[in-house]
C-alpha cells in the first residue's frame, strides 16, 4: 500500500526540475471530484493497491473513483463513483487488490488542506514535498479537510459516462520524438506488439519488456558526440510526461507523473493525453499494446473525454 | 553553431522539441537561453512550461487550447522576429569540491552489475583512470539546464580541454547516490538526490546544490546553488576532506565569483 496526496499538480517548473506529479490516473481523480462538485484541483487520497483503513472524525462526503478495492463503510459496501456521506466515527474500509487496476482515489468534500509547494499539493516523494508532510500517509495521520458551505452533490449521475477500465490495456501514442532512430520494421510492427510491464513500476516510470526494439545504425556522429555512443544515446532534451524512452533494445521506460524532466534516451513516441492515466492502473506483470495514431484522433479523444466528463 | 533552419519534433499532442543546432557549442546554448526568454516574455496563454537542454528546447503546451501546428506557427514566428545573443552574459563561478573514483559511487556502480565506471570511462577513451580525473578537473564548466531533478545539473566543458565522451547506462539505475557526479556523452551531470539515472559515475561531492529549508545560511534567497548560464570549476578532494565537508555541509562556506562569459571569446576553440 501507499497513500500519497495528490492533486491535478505542479506546472510550470520543469527548468528547475520539478515535475508534474499530481494524481497518476487523473481521468478518476476528475470524476471524484466533479461527482462532489469540488474545484477540479482539489485534493485527494491516491491509494496504491489498497488495505486502507480511514476512521472519520466529522460528517463529510465523500466519493471513491479508480480501481475497485470494494470499499466499505463499517461493514458495508458502499458504490464506487457516487457520493458517499459519512457520519463521526464511521470507518472506511478500501480492502483491495483491485481485479483491474491500482490505484483509487477518494475525495473529500472541500477538499484536503496540506500546504501548498509550487502551486500545488501533490505529494512528489523523490523530493519529500508536498502533499502530508513531503511524505506518504503513515498510521495515525490525521487530515482534515476544507470547510465547505456546499454540500450539494451529483445525485442523478449519468451511469454512462463513468470510465471503465478493459484488459489487456489499449493504449494510444503518437510516434516521435526519436522514431528516425529506430529500425523501418520496428516502427511498423509497435503497435503489434504486446509489452509486458516488470516489477519496477511506479510514479517515476514504468518499466516494460518481454519485446525487442531495433535502432537504425547511427550516421549522425556529432549527436553521439554530445549524447553518447549506444544507439539509445541522444543529447538530451525534455522528457514528456508519457514519453516512450528505449534505453536497450530490450527495454521500454514510460516516463510517469514524478518522472525526470529531461532524459538522454531516444523515445519512440509519447501516449496522448487522453489515454496517459491509463498508465497510472497498470500493475506488473500487466499487458499493454500501444497504438500508434495520428494527432487529428489524439486531440479528438481530448475533447471527447472533457465533454464526457462535463455530462456527468 | 546554429541552424539556418531550426528542426521542430513533435513530441505528442502537447509538446515540440525544437533542435536549433547540434554542436553543443556555448553560443548555441546562449541562443537557446536568449530563445527560451524571449518565448515567456511574450506570455502566449498556451504555453505550459519550457525545458531548455544544450541542444533542444521543450515547449509544453495546453492541448485543449492549441494543437500542435498552432503552436509550431507561433515558434516560426518568434524565430522569424530574429533571436539575438547578448555579447555578454551574466555568468557566475561555483567552486564544488570531488571526491573522484569515490566508494560510494563505486559500490552503486556494484549494485548495478556494473565495473567502477570510470575504468568504462577510461576504456571508452582509450586513456587510464588517472587521466580521466585529470581531464574532468581542469576545464570550468558551463551550466546548460538544472532540470533532471530539483539541484541537478547538466554542464559542458569551456575553453581549452581535453574531451571525455562516454556511453550511458544501457539499463539505467533505479538509484544513484546524492551528489554523484557523472559523465554521459560529453556532459557532465550532478545528481542532486536519490534518483534514477543513466550516466556514468566517476566522483561525488559532499556539499549540497540544493537547500529548500535553507539549513545553510547560503540558500536563505535562493534554495538552488547554480542556475543555467553560471559556470562550474571541480576541485579535487580526498575521502578525508569528503568526510569532513559532509559533516559540515549546513555550515559550508560557497565560494562563488560574481562575473560574465563572452561567447565570442570561446567561439573559435
Amino acid at each position: 500500500m501507499l497513500c500519497t496526496i495528490q492533486d491535478l499538480g505542479r506546472k510550470g517548473y520543469h527548468s528547475i526540475g520539478i515535475p508534474n506529479s499530481g494524481a497518476f490516473d487523473q481521468i478518476s481523480f476528475k470524476y471524484g471530484n466533479a461527482i462532489l462538485k469540488n474545484n477540479a484541483n482539489d485534493a485527494g487520497i491516491e491509494v496504491l493497491w489498497g488495505g486502507l483503513r480511514l476512521v472519520s472524525m466529522e460528517d463529510t462526503i465523500i466519493a471513491i473513483t479508480g480501481a475497485d478495492m470494494q470499499p466499505k463503510l463499517d461493514d458495508a459496501a458502499v458504490p464506487m463513483w457516487r457520493p458517499i456521506p459519512v457520519k463521526k466515527g464511521q470507518v472506511l474500509t478500501l480492502k483491495g487488490p483491485p481485479e483491474i487496476g491500482v490505484r483509487a482515489y477518494i475525495s473529500f468534500a472541500g477538499g484536503i488542506d496540506v500546504p501548498d509547494f509550487y502551486g500545488s499539493r501533490s505529494t512528489y516523494l523523490l523530493l519529500g514535498r508536498g502533499g502530508y508532510e513531503g511524505r506518504k500517509l503513515e498510521k495515525g495521520d490525521i487530515l482534515s479537510s476544507f470547510a465547505t458551505a456546499n454540500w450539494t452533490v451529483l445525485e442523478n449521475m449519468n451511469q454512462y459516462v463513468i470510465p471503465t477500465f478493459s484488459y489487456p490495456w489499449r493504449v494510444r501514442i503518437l510516434l516521435g520524438l526519436q522514431k528516425d532512430l529506430f529500425d523501418a520494421q520496428t516502427i511498423q510492427n509497435f503497435g503489434d506488439k504486446k509489452w509486458t510491464v516488470t516489477d519496477k513500476a511506479n510514479r517515476v516510470g514504468l518499466r516494460l519488456g518481454g519485446q525487442e526494439v531495433k535502432y537504425q545504425i547511427r550516421d549522425n556522429l556529432i549527436d553521439s558526440e554530445i549524447g553518447g555512443i549506444n544507439p539509445s544515446n541522444i543529447p538530451t532534451e525534455g522528457n514528456p510526461m508519457g514519453a516512450i524512452q528505449c534505453p536497450s533494445e530490450t527495454e521500454l521506460i514510460v516516463i510517469g507523473p514524478d518522472g525526470p524532466c529531461e532524459g538522454g534516451y531516444a523515445k519512440i513516441g509519447t501516449i496522448i493525453t487522453a489515454d496517459f492515466h491509463l498508465l497510472g492502473q497498470v500493475k506488473p506483470g500487466d499487458d499493454i499494446f500501444f497504438k500508434p495514431i495520428d494527432y487529428s484522433e489524439a486531440y479528438r479523444a481530448l475533447h471527447d473525454q472533457k465533454e464526457k466528463l462535463s455530462y456527468i | 553553431m546554429v541552424f539556418k533552419e531550426p528542426i521542430i519534433l513533435k513530441g505528442g499532442d502537447s509538446n515540440i522539441t525544437i533542435k536549433f543546432g547540434d554542436d553543443g557549442s556555448l553560443h548555441l546554448n546562449l541562443y537557446i537561453l536568449t530563445f527560451e526568454k524571449i518565448t515567456k516574455s511574450r506570455k502566449p496563454e498556451w504555453l505550459v512550461d519550457t525545458t531548455a537542454l544544450r541542444t533542444t528546447i521543450m515547449l509544453t503546451f495546453d492541448p485543449l487550447r492549441i494543437q500542435i501546428d498552432g503552436v509550431i506557427a507561433a515558434v516560426e514566428e518568434i524565430i522569424a522576429d530574429g533571436i539575438s545573443v547578448p555579447d555578454e552574459y551574466p555568468s557566475r563561478i561555483v567552486h564544488l569540491p570531488v571526491f573522484y573514483n569515490d566508494p560510494l559511487t563505486r559500490e552503486c556502480a556494484k549494485c548495478f552489475d556494473m565495473p567502477p565506471n570510470l575504468e568504462v570511462m577510461a576504456k571508452e577513451n582509450c586513456t587510464s583512470v588517472d587521466e580521466i580525473i585529470r581531464r574532468h578537473e581542469a576545464p570550468e564548466y558551463f551550466v546548460s539546464y538544472t532540470s533532471f531533478m530539483f539541484g541537478s545539473v547538466g554542464a559542458f566543458p569551456i575553453g581549452k580541454y581535453k574531451n571525455i565522451k562516454n556511453s550511458k547506462y544501457k539499463t539505467p539505475r533505479t538509484w544513484t547516490p546524492p551528489g554523484t557526479v557523472g559523465i554521459g556523452g560529453s556532459t557532465t551531470a550532478i545528481y542532486s538526490m536519490k534518483s534514477p539515472g543513466g550516466v556514468m559515475m566517476l566522483g561525488n561531492i559532499p556539499v549540497k546544490t540544493y537547500d529548500i529549508d535553507a539549513k545553510n545560511k547560503h540558500f536563505e534567497d535562493d534554495n538552488l546553488l547554480v542556475h543555467p548560464g553560471d559556470r562550474i570549476k571541480f576541485h579535487s578532494i580526498d575521502g578525508n576532506q569528503y568526510e569532513r565537508l559532509k559533516s559540515q555541509r549546513d555550515s559550508y562556506s560557497y565560494k562563488i565569483e560574481n562575473s560574465h562569459i563572452e561567447w565570442q571569446a570561446y567561439a573559435s576553440m
